[in-house]
């Protein structure tokens, strides 16, 4: 027993600082996805000061010019600047993106912490409510329900909101379960913390990295929706600039015009690329014991 | 086995229920008069044929009552006739289903035989494989599917024109051409499932790989080969298993992108245009069928678990 009790210290301390050196280690996800995520931010969201066109002025006899000068990604088959379209297009994503991963996240925590806190009846009624929405690819539930409330930003935060929903909800219960069965938790309780203390105090901060984690793989997720939606036409209506729109619209083009398809679909990449390396960077950074 | 699997399929039952009730709910929660919709912009102003309509499809009735009429209808095997196609809906999905379950089984083989390979060399060999198979990872989930078809088809028609694109070809007409026209379909849904299988397996072996098991296996003198495929690659393989039903659903959403980009005649594509003419008995069908396939998939997945590992029990 007591060899035991001596032991155990050093070896903890040893993995201790193997798992500090490991957290100061160089985070190659964390500082490429950064710089990447950065970039992608920088040139979207301050879109005016990069592109001198607008993204629906029109340059008639200027139609899909080559990548030069002027044109740095060339232009589109109306005579459109491409760099600008793709700079506001990324702007337009983001803002669907963002407000629609924050209603998950926020519908997430009311369906999750009950769920995984009080447990019991009202977890098994949550659970199993959310087991019949993952039966529908996501896909498949944002057509039929933009179809329903009709193709506008706002509708499509709110589709793109609901149907990650779910996700977020089984994201912020399994950590909840864990955290609910920790001492400083039933101490809390012992000294009489009202439940709403407890769950802002002691729960939440507890259970947030996986929640910063998930939020921003799912920024990169919702924009692959929402660029997959306005692909097949569920998108903002035109002719606000959107990149799965414009992948679709000038693939008719890209035999003699390569840059018209490639200048969006590499934007896309990219962006999801940054947000899936920061999630991914997050993840090791925020809880170091996890494997590379 | 065999009680194991029926008291499975039993614990589906809600799950299904649940999709039906959503399902019809759903397609009701569509703004515009059905009647209206069935009879045509002609029947409009005759109230009579209007009512007509109304009672014949049941529609004056409260929607508690029409949703269950609804149901012992489908569970009959009747799912109603298409409003534009004018065929009974079942028979138009089991005609687009064969495709659509070969481009899907195509795709997971793909998936597995690729992602499980750069897994493998990835947990196995040295940093190159590594890296290689980060790398692999992280363009296979950002690259959305219909991004790399796109790309596919540009790069195909410049330097591959003999592969066939956007022109279908029945297995039975010509097999050789029809599974060559799949080629790109299989790869744009196919990359992005074996980028997943290919991180889950490279993280699977790794685990495995300190089991005492392995130490056990090396101390005793087995050779490399054995240990890795014997021990290694076997117990590696479990959480895989669980991993590929999952991607299912994204599997089935891929299909609708693709096959209208690649003009294939599968149940995606017929989701689509049902979707976009408010083909309302068909869209029901099909959203239904599609749901009813992830909740078997999940279920085949749970049961493969269990085959392959004899350790968990089934309850």
């Amino acid at each position: 027993m007591t060899a035991v009790v001596t032991t155990t210290p050093f070896a903890a301390a040893g993995e201790l600082t193997r798992v500090r050196r490991r957290s100061r280690a160089w985070n190659a996800n964390l500082v490429g996805g950064g710089v990447l995520l950065v970039l992608v931010l920088l040139t979207t969201l301050a879109a005016p000061l990069f592109a001198w066109a607008g993204p629906n002025q029109t340059f008639p006899g200027l139609a899909l010019l080559p990548p030069q000068g002027y044109f740095p990604f060339g232009t589109d088959s109306v005579g459109r600047d491409l760099f600008a379209r793709v700079l506001y297009g990324g702007r337009l994503s983001l803002l669907i993106a963002v407000p629609s991963v924050g209603l998950a996240t926020a519908l997430g925590l009311l369906i999750g912490v009950p769920a995984g806190y009080w447990g019991g009846r009202v977890d098994q009624v949550l659970m199993r409510f959310l087991d019949v929405f993952f039966a529908f690819p996501a896909i498949l539930l944002a057509i039929l329900v933009v179809s329903i409330l009709g193709p506008s930003v706002r509708n499509l935060i709110l589709t793109i909101g609901l149907i990650y929903t779910p996700r977020m909800a089984r994201i912020v219960r399994a950590p909840t379960l864990t955290v609910r069965e920790r001492e400083y938790v039933t101490a809390a309780q012992a000294l009489g913390a009202s439940q709403g203390r407890i769950v802002s105090r002691y729960l939440l901060p507890n259970i947030a990295s996986p929640i910063i984690v998930e939020i921003s793989l799912a920024l990169g997720q919702v924009m692959l929706t929402e660029s997959a939606l306005s692909f097949l036409g569920f998108g903002p209506p035109p002719p606000d600039p959107s990149w799965g729109a414009m992948i679709s619209q000038n693939r008719q083009f890209m035999e003699f015009a390569p840059w018209v398809v490639l200048a969006p679909c590499g934007a896309l990449v990219l962006a999801i690329a940054a947000f899936l390396l920061v999630g991914q960077g997050l993840r090791y950074w925020l809880d170091p014991r996890q494997e590379r | 086995m065999g009680r194991v699997i029926l008291r499975r399929a039993i614990f589906l039952l809600p799950i299904l229920f649940g999709v039906s009730l959503l399902t019809f709910l759903g397609l009701h929660a569509i703004p515009g008069d059905l009647a209206v919709l069935l009879i045509g912009q002609d029947g409009v102003q005759d109230p009579v044929a209007l009512a007509n309509i109304r009672r014949a499809y049941g529609l004056d009735q409260p929607l508690l009552v029409q949703y269950f009429l609804w149901l012992s209808k489908v569970v009959r095997g009747d799912f109603g006739t298409s409003l534009r196609l004018h065929v009974p809906v079942l028979e138009e999905i089991m005609r687009r289903l064969p495709l659509t379950l070969e481009l899907a089984f195509l795709a997971t083989l793909f998936g597995l035989v690729v992602g499980g390979t750069v897994g493998f060399f990835a947990a196995t060999r040295g940093r190159g494989w590594g890296l290689g198979g980060r790398l692999f990872t992280l363009g296979g989930v950002a690259l959305p599917n219909f991004v790399l078809a796109t790309i596919l088809l540009l790069v195909g028609s410049r330097f591959l024109p003999f592969i066939p694109t956007l022109q279908y070809v029945g297995f039975r007409e010509n097999p050789g051409q029809h599974l060559l026209g799949l080629l790109y379909p299989v790869l744009s849904l196919g990359v992005g499932l074996a980028a997943v299988i290919a991180e889950n397996m490279r993280a699977a072996m790794t685990e495995v790989l300190s089991a005492e098991y392995v130490r056990v296996g090396r101390a005793k003198g087995l050779r490399e080969r054995t240990v890795l495929l014997r021990h290694v690659l076997r117990n590696a393989l479990i959480p895989i298993v669980t991993i590929t039903g999952l991607q299912v659903t994204t599997l089935l959403g891929g299909t609708i992108l693709i096959e209208s980009i690649f003009a294939l005649p599968g149940l995606g594509r017929l989701a689509l245009s049902a979707i976009s003419l408010r083909d309302y008995p068909l869209m029901q069908g099909v959203v239904l069928v599609v749901a009813t396939l992830v909740v078997l998939s999940n279920l085949l997945a749970d049961l493969a678990y269990a085959w392959f590992d004899p350790r968990i029990r089934l309850g």
